[in-house]
């Protein structure tokens, strides 16, 4: 099967330092990849290069074959549509109601009605139990709503994948699990997913693929078990006992 | 490196625009045409337009006209025989007495009677006409001084005040010893200033020195004994306007005849001169709440419309300056630190005479340009801070959802900036009020220029100051509290 996202050759430099090179990877439909990493190895950097918000140095993006890195403006728009992203710090858009968040990439980007839109909106929100939310601004939300917002909100562009950047880590300890638990029905839905993520039980759990990144390269693609029992490089081995 | 070069280019680019506009504008901007065809033009028109500084009864002087103003006065008079002469209609513009034969120089006006007497420097940029009246010097003092004062001579040393631009001020500075000038533009401040003991006396025309201290009780007039000062004054003609000169003088000729100005002109023109003296002055301003009105109009029409563009101007050059195409970055720079380098009042006759050079812009549209471009430099400094202060993960969650750009800007930054800068664009729209004052000194009717005509009109000095400045404070302060009570409002983001 070919791959949905092939990545060729990605390098990000900034000024004379090198943040990634000449990284390879495939993800399929479905797969859902944790990518892990000490910080600094350029994990973030990299899941945004995945999206283009991130401009990369060179190298290729393809996402069902299209090259994102050399396509144009309007052509990077059309096939943004299509990966969804998730942030640290939520991102909420703080002028509009969470509904109005979650509705408004669908009215302007893809054309929907206001209706059809809302209607959406409503069913996934309950999925995540925050109907009741609709019509509150973000700043009243807890940080676990907030981000289970924002994962609603990129879920009703029906992306083909979504990229979570470390999706938990801004939370409170006590909040992790709600949106941790709405990740894992995304995956149990074939969902296809990136996720930087230091919650290794969630990763071990979750994940087709882990990808080890260090050093500005990925060390490491292992299944989940195979990986946390079994590390080969020695940055692997150093960063799981400091880890676990 | 790359840095240092675009600075430099920058600055180069500053220079080159300062550079541009000053040899733009200082090249003789119209020449006098050989062929001579100004009284072909005017009867063409079917109206002639005639330039005034209406601060000077009783030659011209702003009066009620069924509740609004108008400009009357002896030269006016004058005007209207010349018009009825030529078979067309007479249009008055008034302005400030300095800016007079720029408007002459620059065409926004045919001819300028407004007392005027020749002089070599005047003479060099316009041409006159034969003398149509002549005046002498007189002294304009307190009573309380008269012992002490009894001619020119007794001036040296002392503080006296005259009219910026007017022959008596240069005639003080070149015959008097030893003396302390202070030059205004207004006989009404220099009134003022010597009531208030600021300057001991005003050299003023004889005719107008009698107006004005007939209405200001505790005032005298004194001939000033100074030789040569016999005044004799003329009409302002644009250079090389010939034909239109002589038929000007025509009309002169024939009012010289029978003594016209004397006997005719000067009593038309006193009937309008209001007597004051039996009211308050609190009364007084009430009966001319229709200059206040009209003048508060022009204000809000010259505010209401200036914050519109200059907030579009505003969002255009923020979004150019924050731009990552070098050149409209740099186009923003420029006009950004160009306008907020010069003088606002600079850049209001600048738009309207010079512009004026090129395209006939009326005062009211100029102002409203200049205060507009103006206001839209603060304001793009304004937006570009509020833009910055706006996240990059706003902009960021809006592009990963597909929206482009401009769409993020639109929906996502711009709502939030400009709440995050309601209070400053509160302020900068109270700054922008007060500054339409400004767009007196090119004869817009706004309430700056009312209080002139007011002043100029009862001879009240200060009444009228005091009364503009509850208005404008009454203005501004309900701005503001509008403005904060849209604050609350917004406090949740957009209305879209």
């Amino acid at each position: 099967m070919e791959p949905m996202i092939k990545i060729e050759k990605l390098t990000k430099k900034f000024k004379n330092n090198t943040i990634f090179s000449d990284i390879n990877a495939e993800v399929h439909k479905g797969e859902v990849i944790s990518l892990l990493g000490p910080s600094g190895a350029g994990k973030s950097t990299f899941l945004r290069c995945i999206n283009m918000l991130g401009e990369p140095t060179s190298g290729k993006i393809l996402l069902d074959g299209k090259d994102l890195v050399s396509s144009s403006e309007k052509e990077l728009i059309q096939l943004r549509t299509h990966i969804g992203m998730v942030f640290q710090s939520f991102n909420l858009f703080e002028n509009k109601t969470v509904i109005d968040n979650i509705t408004l990439a669908p009215i302007k980007v893809k054309g929907m009605s206001k209706e059809g839109a809302e209607e959406k909106a409503h069913e996934l929100l309950k999925t995540v139990g925050l109907d009741d939310k609709a019509n509150v601004y973000p700043d009243s939300l807890s940080g676990g709503q907030a981000q289970r917002i924002a994962i609603v909100r990129a879920l009703a562009m029906d992306p083909e994948v979504i990229l979570f950047d470390e999706p938990t880590s801004a939370l409170d300890p006590e909040k992790v699990g709600e949106v941790l638990s709405v990740m894992q029905d995304l995956a149990k839905k074939d969902m296809t997913m990136i996720i930087v993520t230091h919650e290794m039980e969630f990763a071990k759990n979750v994940s087709d693929e882990i990808w080890f990144m260090d050093e500005g390269k990925i060390q490491e693609k292992q299944a989940p078990k195979d990986f946390f029992e079994n590390p080969k490089t020695p940055n692997a081995q150093r960063f799981l006992s400091k880890m676990i | 490196m790359k840095n240092k070069m675009k600075h430099s280019v920058l600055i180069t680019m500053l220079l080159m625009i300062a550079t541009l506009f000053v040899t733009a504008f200082t090249v003789p901007s119209v020449q006098a045409s050989a062929s001579d065809n100004s009284l072909q033009q005017i009867k063409q028109k079917g109206y002639i337009v005639m330039g005034t500084a209406p601060d000077y009864p009783p030659y011209e002087f702003i009066g009620k006209d069924n509740g609004g103003s108008k400009v009357y006065g002896a030269d006016i008079e004058l005007g209207k025989a010349i018009a009825k002469d030529l078979g067309v209609k007479l249009k008055v513009k008034s302005m400030g007495f300095d800016s007079l034969l720029v408007a002459l120089q620059t065409k926004k006006v045919d001819m300028v009677i407004a007392g005027m007497n020749e002089t070599p420097e005047r003479a060099k940029s316009v041409d006159f006409s034969k003398t149509y009246y002549s005046s002498g010097l007189s002294l304009v003092l307190n009573t309380s001084d008269d012992k002490k004062i009894k001619s020119y001579k007794d001036l040296q040393g002392k503080t006296i005040g005259a009219q910026i631009g007017s022959v008596q001020y240069d005639a003080v500075k070149k015959g008097i010893k030893n003396i302390n000038l202070k030059g205004m533009e207004n006989i009404n401040d220099l009134i003022l200033a010597l009531k208030s003991g600021k300057i001991a006396a005003i050299p003023l025309d004889t005719a107008v020195a009698q107006a004005y201290a007939a209405h200001n009780p505790g005032l005298k007039i004194i001939d000033a004994k100074m030789p040569g000062q016999e005044s004799s004054n003329k009409i302002a003609f644009f250079k090389g306007a010939t034909s239109l000169e002589n038929a000007a003088n025509k009309t002169i000729d024939k009012v010289n005849k029978d003594n016209l100005y004397t006997k005719k002109f000067v009593p038309a023109a006193a009937k309008h001169i209001t007597n004051n003296k039996s009211q308050s002055q609190f009364e007084t301003m009430w009966q001319y709440k229709n200059f206040f009105i009209s003048g508060i109009e022009y204000t809000m029409i010259i505010s209401v419309v200036s914050v519109f563009f200059g907030i579009i101007l505003g969002i255009i050059f923020a979004l150019m300056r924050l731009s990552h195409n070098w050149l409209l970055h740099s186009i923003s720079v420029c006009y950004i630190e160009f306008i907020r380098g010069t003088p606002q009042l600079v850049q209001i006759m600048f738009i309207y005479f010079g512009l004026g050079t090129i395209v006939n812009v009326p005062a009211l549209t100029s102002g409203i340009i200049a205060i507009s471009i103006n206001s839209g430099a603060y304001v793009a400094e304004i937006i570009r801070g509020g833009i910055n202060s706006i996240s990059d993960g706003q902009s960021e969650a809006a592009l990963s959802l597909g929206l482009s750009k401009k769409q993020s800007m639109q929906y996502i930054v711009l709502p939030q900036a400009f709440k995050n800068i309601w209070p400053a664009l509160g302020n900068e729209l109270v700054t922008l009020i007060k500054d339409s004052s400004l767009a007196s000194v090119i004869g817009v009717g706004e309430l700056m220029y009312q209080m002139r005509a007011v002043q100029a009109d009862t001879y009240l000095g200060v009444a009228p100051i005091a009364v503009i400045m509850v208005i404008y404070f009454v203005i501004t302060f309900t701005i503001s509290r509008i403005m904060k009570h849209l604050e609350g409002k917004i406090s949740h983001g957009t209305n879209d």
